[in-house]
């Protein structure tokens, strides 16, 4: 592909055949992302011009092979595919995500009954609700296998886009341009950071996507701003209106100065649009070294938090043209870090060591818990997650994420209400045997009550009858008690449903809208004024419209 | 008598009656008919006046009277040469008229000349191009005696004036005058003067009404989608590098930069041309400038051989032209539609080709 490329230019098409399907696929992709970034997007729609973009890109670089931008869209359309496989996935797994919620719940259960002294007098039933613990945890981890298997299989549509990107930036003879290599450069890093969230095999994947990143020189922030001001000032003395009559008035001269307005506009845009960009890297860059430190937790994990903090806080500080760059800078940050502290929920060596050292603990903000399980992190990423999607409403990676963690968080909650079923059960064992006996004892004292009245010994009867009146008392005494300690532990469980169901239908609605809508029932041919407009739909829009979860495909 | 026999010699009567009198009620009828008449009356008039001195009675005794007039030769001349210059400038009635006035000149030499000329005209009067001339003009004109000569300076003219619209739509194109492109552009930046003309002052490329393939084709619709869809390529490639990430994944869209540049490359198109041209400039800069014709059709279902209709297509096509010349194109494109009226998708599968013309041409440069 690269010997063919020659000296060509790299923004030239070889033909107007090859520039038409480059934009037909890029007009493709963006009707996608109106689709996508609508309250209720519909399937068909979602599906018709994923696929024609993808068509349309996969015509135009296997027929003009020269061409390098429709390179580098088809490498974004297969990773915006991806995600639409990745969402099917996760909806099949729906079970296994929460079975993994559970999991992890009960770790983080199992965990605190291990670190936390028992007392001398309920050391035993703290040792079996450990066991209880432990047991569920292991159960749910070998349920949700399949889910962690996502990480170990293949991603054809990840790889081909990663090839895809490799290839506008791994020669350096390739006549692509610093911009362009730059943003695959980028794209490439992102790709695979997608791959890598597990240790072992996986961990190579985050080194390859620092690796890609970290090559990349990145002009000083200093320096760029002052040229911006720089050009603003020459912006603004411009864009006042001449002194002379002449110049105002003279066509041919007005002509000019709005041309020049036009490129000094450009040029400002560009230059904080390189600074925008700059912080893109930096946040990608730091949010990797924090996930590649947090798989063997040390000292740098501290350091590497400490950079990732000091990058959102010159986001924010730093002055940007456009208001959408800063929002989208800091939805994206949002986003990586919320996927990181997502990783860090399952990462228990990550947490023994944040419990142990101080420093790294303030630096992940872990303050007000003693101890950061699975629970706090899950809770920091959805807190992020939730954040970014406030600043980009409807943004796909967002919302893929946050429909991950709420689910996950359902089945945390289905487990902690688990829990307090356990320990209600726990504590209203005592009170269920005794109960038990003062039933039998009543059913004893009234049988030999019976047996003295027919006897007709009325010292037996009066001595069995006060018996019985106080195992009666007894018995009212033990429901009152068990009553009172139902009540506190059945709120906690209804606490810990409603919680699983709300993070559920929350989790359930972000894929509903992420897969899209099925389309509205077609309306009767009378609707149709024109007679020769066919009221048969496209066969594919036919074969879509039943709202079918479609196959995967990844 | 029989009636036809009074109804013939009525006729007769009436053809001689006409034949003697009508040039003399008329004059200026003909040509011929004064100059056969004029030496007729003349010697009526002679004839009248000596009958009257002979019965003794004259209607014009003061005339006979008057002693007779010494000639003129000098006037007689200049007659004579009005009578030419009519003749030269083929005004063959008029001169025709003077010269059978002059053949009664008292001037000999004068009177020879007039006959003489009065001959030429009579033939030359009756040959098939004069008379044919009367409807058909261009045949007199080819015997003027100027008619090469005022050929040559129209034709000169118009090929100054097509040389300059050549040097000014073409010029940099021809690499055959190179040297005269070169020598052009150092006197005048030929560029810019034709940017400034023909491309900042006119839409570039005009729409031509599209043609219709088949009936219940939306043509007109289509002719206005692929004038919109035109501004679309560079809306939609100015919003790929508007902002800092593709809306719906993590990754980064294109630099505005690199995507600002594309939109530069773009030609300027406008207008549907849906009214019929009226003004020979427009007619003129439409063809000898840019254009695009297209062509389409809407295929409705078929049945396919398992029974099943097809999927209804629109199928359309389009070229850049450039006066006589195809210079870019056709383009074909065909899309499965859901009716007639779906004709957005293949207006701009072909705004999007025609606007990737201007960087095929660039990059050939």
């Amino acid at each position: 592909m690269h010997g063919s490329r020659g000296s060509v230019h790299p923004l030239h098409f070889t033909d107007e055949e090859s520039f038409g399907l480059f934009v037909q696929g890029l007009r493709s992709l963006q009707q996608y992302e109106d689709a996508a970034a609508t309250e209720r997007p519909l399937k068909d729609e979602l599906d018709r011009t994923m696929q024609s973009a993808l068509r349309s890109f996969r015509d135009c670089t296997s027929r003009f092979s020269s061409d390098l931008l429709p390179f580098f869209y088809l490498g974004v359309t297969l990773s915006m595919k991806n995600q639409d496989a990745y969402v099917d996935r996760l909806v099949e797994l729906t079970a296994e995500l929460t079975a993994f919620g559970r999991s992890l719940a009960f770790e983080d259960e199992a965990k605190v009954l291990e670190i936390i002294p028992p007392r001398e007098s309920d050391k035993t039933q703290r040792e079996a609700k450990r066991d209880f613990a432990k047991k569920h945890a292991h159960e749910q981890k070998n349920f949700a296998q399949p889910f962690f298997d996502l990480a170990h299989r293949s991603w054809p549509l990840l790889e081909a886009s990663s090839r895809l990107f490799q290839s506008l930036t791994d020669n350096p003879a390739n006549p692509v341009p610093q911009d362009l290599q730059r943003v695959a450069r980028y794209n490439l890093a992102q790709v695979l950071a997608r791959r890598g969230s597990q240790e072992g095999k996986e961990s190579s994947y985050l080194a390859d996507a620092l690796r890609a990143v970290e090559d990349q020189s990145l002009e000083d922030i200093a320096k760029l701003e002052s040229d911006a001001k720089h050009k603003e000032n020459k912006y603004r003395e411009f864009s006042q209106l001449p002194k002379s009559v002449w110049k105002r008035n003279w066509p041919p001269a007005r002509e000019k100065r709005e041309q020049e307005l036009k490129t000094l506009r450009r040029e400002i845009r560009s230059i904080y649009e390189t600074i925008a960009l700059i912080f893109q890297f930096r946040a990608l860059r730091e949010t990797l070294k924090l996930r590649i430190a947090a798989l063997d937790p040390g000292p740098s994990l501290a350091l590497a938090a400490h950079a990732v903090e000091s990058v959102k806080e010159e986001i924010q500080k730093t002055r940007l043209f456009d208001p959408s760059f800063k929002a989208d800078l800091l939805a994206d940050f949002l986003t990586k870090t919320g996927y990181a502290k997502y990783e860090f929920a399952s990462n228990r060596h990550l947490q023994q060591y944040v419990a142990t050292d101080h420093h790294t603990a303030k630096a992940l903000k872990v303050v007000h818990t003693s101890s950061p399980n699975a629970s706090f992190f899950m809770a920091q990423a959805a807190t992020d997650l939730t954040m970014a999607l406030e600043l980009k409403e409807y943004w796909n990676p967002a919302q893929i994420y946050l429909a991950l963690v709420r689910r996950i968080q359902a089945g945390m909650s289905e487990a902690l209400s688990d829990l307090a079923k356990y320990d209600k059960a726990s504590a209203l064992a005592d009170d269920v045997k005794e109960k038990a006996r003062a039933e039998h004892d009543i059913e004893d004292s009234s049988a030999q009550e019976s047996k003295a009245a027919q006897n007709k010994d009325s010292a037996e009867m009066k001595e069995f009858g006060s018996k019985k009146l106080k195992h009666l008392e007894r018995l009212d005494e033990i429901t009152a008690r068990m009553g009172i300690t139902s009540i506190k532990h059945d709120r906690q469980i209804a606490d810990h449903d409603r919680e699983a169901k709300r993070c559920a239908n929350e989790a359930d609605a972000l894929f509903r809208s992420l897969r899209g809508f099925p389309s509205p029932a077609p309306a009767s041919t009378q609707a149709n004024p024109d007679s020769s407009v066919t009221a048969k739909p496209a066969s594919d829009s036919s074969a879509t419209s039943s709202g079918k979860p479609k196959a995967a495909t990844g | 008598m029989s009636v036809t026999r009074y109804f013939y010699f009525a006729l007769v009567a009436i053809v001689l009656a006409a034949s003697a009198f009508a040039p003399a009620q008329s004059p200026r009828s003909s040509h011929k008919a004064s100059a056969v008449t004029k030496p007729a009356t003349a010697s009526l008039a002679a004839q009248s006046a000596t009958a009257a001195l002979a019965a003794g009675t004259s209607s014009q005794p003061q005339a006979l009277a008057c002693p007779p007039k010494p000639c003129d030769s000098r006037e007689q001349h200049t007659k004579l040469r009005g009578a030419q210059f009519e003749s030269d400038n083929l005004r063959l009635a008029s001169a025709a008229h003077q010269f059978s006035a002059l053949t009664t000149s008292c001037d000999d030499g004068v009177r020879a000349e007039a006959e003489k000329g009065f001959d030429r005209l009579n033939a030359a009067m009756s040959t098939w191009w004069w008379l044919e001339g009367r409807y058909f003009p261009p045949l007199r004109w080819y015997h003027h005696p100027q008619f090469w000569h005022a050929v040559s300076r129209s034709l000169l003219v118009v090929a100054a004036v097509l040389f300059i619209l050549s040097l000014l739509f073409y010029g940099a194109d021809i690499r055959a005058f190179h040297l005269i492109r070169v020598v052009w552009t150092a006197v005048l930046d030929l560029t810019r003067i034709r940017d400034f003309w023909f491309v900042d002052r006119f839409p570039r490329a005009a729409i031509m009404t599209p043609t219709d393939l088949v009936t219940d084709t939306k043509s007109k619709l289509f002719a206005s989608l692929l004038e919109t869809s035109c501004t679309e390529v560079s809306h939609v490639l100015e919003r790929a590098g508007g902002g800092l990430q593709v809306r719906a994944t993590a990754l980064l869209s294109l630099p505005s930069e690199t995507t600002s540049q594309l939109v530069d490359s773009m030609p300027k198109i406008k207008g549907v041309d849906v009214a019929s041209f009226v003004k020979f400039f427009l007619y003129l800069k439409r063809y000898l400038g840019w254009r695009v014709e297209s062509e389409i059709g809407y295929c409705p279902p078929t049945k396919q051989p398992n029974g099943a209709d097809s999927a209804p297509r629109v199928v359309a096509s389009a070229s850049l032209r450039r006066a006589f010349w195809v210079r870019g194109g056709p383009w074909q494109v065909k899309h499965e539609v859901q009716h007639s009226y779906d004709v957005d998708a293949v207006a701009f599968a072909l705004a999007a080709r025609i606007m990737g013309f201007s960087l095929r041409g660039r990059r050939a440069r």
